[in-house]
């Protein structure tokens, strides 16, 4: 009991932590706890697991809301969204309802996964090239198509981002060496976190330059919570209801799981509130609620296939998987159903934890009110470059990715009146999308 | 305003010490270092089975002489490193997949011979069905008209793959995949009706294998001609700025461990070495030289 008791904390805290510091996701953070884990029992290792990625989420959002640091490629509609909301004296309002919208479509997650238990096989038809395919494609077409620029400029960008994340040697493909110029340090590709700072953040800081504005920052509240829930249900029902199904059932794709919800979601969102005219351009709370929202209700279904088929489809449950291998354990499937109700409880507390302790932590940081937005980005900025070298240091490329930062900065201030969207998401879906094409062709 | 600056002051200085915490804490699942000179060398996923092997097997055997572990992204970084230290590392290097010559070129991950010591193990290849699924099995794997085949579509694997499968069942479609997290759910949802791999799960029914070991399993060599049939995957050992006389002493402590037994059969591996760790040194990597030019040449 104390055991679990244990594992719940550490669960959140590095939730806490990977939510907040950019590029500490939850594979590195289970990694830095890898040695503990190795001693525990499967039940506080499941339980230490799904608290930490749910309480992240929470947190993540926040982060990406109010500093723009892209915590994971699934801040990025939060950081597009939100932060636009903060900057024009919106970021309570935003914070509050992503986390209410998380918190529900949780629970929607949790009650549809319990009621279909005896159907779960259905779902394993989701593990279909052709459906993914099918998936990416229309993520992949929406961001070109409704990310406020012009068409083509938007396809470019999109191009632009695949042919950055091809730089490196492919094995899969037969040896094909993209790029590399000889390079070592390319060879295992580049890093998405310098690609994230110079292309996508640092436009956003750029547009935001010259505005001179001080920051608005109120913090939330109890009130604002309940005000949410009211906003949600009367409003916001369809969005929620679409983008947490959404959410539960992009949560099963082998590889990508919650990163490719939370965009279809997003996407899905965008494009309707754009053919009604209601959509936002400087930051749409439903937009946002739909990717928040979706990405909760994937974090748990994504858990489903290693519970009920024993196979971990994202890199976290495998990391998770092999920790019990590592122990000795022979993880059967029955095995990991043993374990359901742990996950069950795990996630459902966690959740209430992370809607909570976000919003103490965003309350913290009302002292950031009236600061000028130029020093406070520029304070941003310099921890962004600070977290982009140590991150790479780890393993000894943090000079490769400074490198590859100044190369690219100076276009993401040429783009800085473009919306980068279309080409980080050409970079981060690159890898699925173009396998599971060229895997069709295997197929006919 | 000064409570403010203060506070902001605070606030940004917690943000670095938070960062600098976190993300230069080591990658690598290793907390204590120890005080010997060798290194262990790791640039594949921590926490994957090579890592398991570094923490569960090459660790405790190297005992007091263990250092620490080179945690370094890419093979190709890697190989720069190894190249320039002065350090002593040994270490698992997936010599067979990172030594396919690059546009005629050498391969920015080449290990050369000399720093071979020994193969360390080896996996073998199985067709498998999922269990639940009626009509399966070696007959049909054999002659099934348009069956699809899961495999591991990196590198060799896939060379080897095709190989062997082509000549067992010239109508069977071969489907290729880049990890186990996407091979396994295919077979599991039945978008592939057989797979060629190496792992082995509960839900899977396993019929045919390239290891002699495992005498449960038709030997693929009954079935194919390729010249691959009986051939499994052999991983090596590596060693740089030791002599071959240290690096052999380790090697044969880790063949002879029980250490390295568990590592097997915890990967779902007969606990037996294959019979080429008998061999010499030299007779070693002549093994291992003509089995990858055999592979090459079907790539």
């Amino acid at each position: 009991m104390l055991e679990l008791l244990f594992a719940f904390v550490l669960g959140c805290g590095l939730g806490v932590m990977s939510g907040i510091v950019p590029g500490l996701n939850v594979f590195v953070s289970i990694l830095l706890v890898f040695p503990l884990l190795t001693t525990w029992e499967p039940t506080s290792i499941m339980f230490m697991y799904i608290s930490l990625a749910s309480v992240h989420q929470y947190f993540g959002s926040v982060s990406a809301t109010i500093f723009a640091m892209p915590g994971s490629n699934t801040s990025i509609p939060a950081l597009q969204e939100g932060h636009a909301m903060f900057q024009r004296g919106k970021g309570s309002e935003a914070i509050m309802t992503a986390a209410i919208g998380s918190f529900l479509a949780s629970v929607f997650a949790v009650l549809l996964i319990h009621f279909t238990l005896p159907y779960l096989t259905i779902f394993y038809k989701l593990f279909n090239t052709h459906i993914q395919v099918a998936l990416l494609s229309i993520a992949c077409v929406t961001i070109i198509w409704f990310s406020q620029n012009k068409v083509w400029i938007s396809f470019l960008l999109w191009v632009v981002g695949n042919l950055l994340a091809m730089v490196g040697y492919h094995d899969f493909f037969g040896g094909w060496d993209f790029a590399t110029f000889g390079i070592s340090a390319l060879y295992s590709g580049i890093d998405l976190l310098p690609v994230m700072i110079a292309l996508f953040v640092l436009p956003v800081f750029a547009r935001s330059w010259k505005d001179g504005k001080k920051i608005e920052f109120n913090g939330v509240s109890i009130g604002g919570y309940m005000e949410s829930v009211r906003h949600m249900f009367t409003s916001m029902k369809a969005t929620l209801l679409r983008s947490s199904l959404i959410g539960s059932l992009a949560g099963f794709i082998p590889g990508i799981s919650w990163g490719l919800s939370t965009l279809l979601s997003y996407n899905i969102e965008t494009m309707s509130r754009q053919r009604k005219g209601t959509y936002n351009k400087e930051g749409d709370v439903h937009s946002l609620v739909a990717a928040e929202s979706s990405n909760n209700a994937g974090i748990y279904t994504s858990m489903v296939p290693m519970l009920f088929a024993g196979i971990p489809i994202t890199a976290s449950t495998a990391l998770i998987y092999n920790i019990l291998v590592f122990q000795g354990m022979v993880p059967t499937v029955a095995f990991f159903q043993g374990l359901y109700d742990i996950v069950l409880i795990g996630f459902i507390l966690s959740s209430i934890f992370g809607l909570f302790m976000a919003g103490k932590y965003v309350n913290f940081l009302k002292i950031l009110s009236g600061i000028h937005i130029k020093g406070f980005y520029s304070t941003i900025f310099i921890l962004l470059i600070f977290i982009c070298y140590t991150h790479g240091q780890k393993t000894f490329s943090g000079l490769d990715n400074m490198v590859i930062l100044a190369c690219l900065l100076p276009f993401g201030y040429l783009m800085r009146n473009l919306n980068t969207m279309p080409l980080i998401y050409g970079f981060v879906l690159h890898d699925i999308f173009i396998e599971g094409v060229y895997r069709l062709y295997f197929f006919y | 305003m000064i409570k403010k600056t203060l506070s902001v002051i605070a606030l940004f200085l917690s943000m670095m010490t938070l960062i600098t915490t976190f993300t230069s804490a080591d990658e690598t699942p290793t907390w204590e270092k120890g005080n010997g000179d060798v290194n262990v060398l790791l640039y594949y996923r921590p926490g994957g089975a090579y890592d398991r092997l570094n923490q569960k097997v090459i660790i405790p055997n190297l005992g007091e002489s263990f250092g620490e572990v080179k945690a370094i992204r890419g093979c190709a970084k890697m190989t720069d490193y190894l190249r320039n230290t002065n350090d002593k590392v040994f270490g698992q290097w997936d010599w067979f997949s990172t030594n396919v010559p690059k546009d005629g070129a050498e391969n920015p991950c080449h290990m050369a011979l000399e720093n071979i010591v020994s193969i360390s193990y080896s996996f073998p290849y199985r067709a498998c069905s999922l269990k639940s699924a009626t009509g399966k099995g070696l007959a049909d794997f054999r002659n099934g008209d348009g069956i699809t085949i899961g495999i591991n579509g990196n590198g060799i694997y896939k060379g080897q793959a095709v190989d062997v499968l082509k000549s067992i069942n010239p109508k069977a479609k071969i489907i290729p995949y880049s990890s186990s997290k996407k091979y396994l759910p295919a077979l599991q949802s039945g978008e592939v009706d057989y797979l060629y791999v190496a792992q082995q799960k509960d839900f899977m029914d396993c019929f045919a294998s390239t290891d002699v070991n495992e005498t449960n399993m038709t030997n693929f060599s009954e079935i194919s001609k390729s010249s691959l049939a009986d051939k499994n995957t052999y991983p090596v050992f590596v060693a740089f700025n030791m002599s071959e006389k240290e690096a052999m002493a380790i090697v044969k402590k880790i063949h002879a461990s029980q250490e390295l037994k568990d590592f097997m059969i915890s990967v779902g591996l007969q606990p037996a070495l294959p019979k080429q760790t008998q061999l010499s040194r030299k007779k070693q990597l002549k093994f291992l030289a003509n089995w990858h030019k055999d592979l090459l040449d079907l790539m």
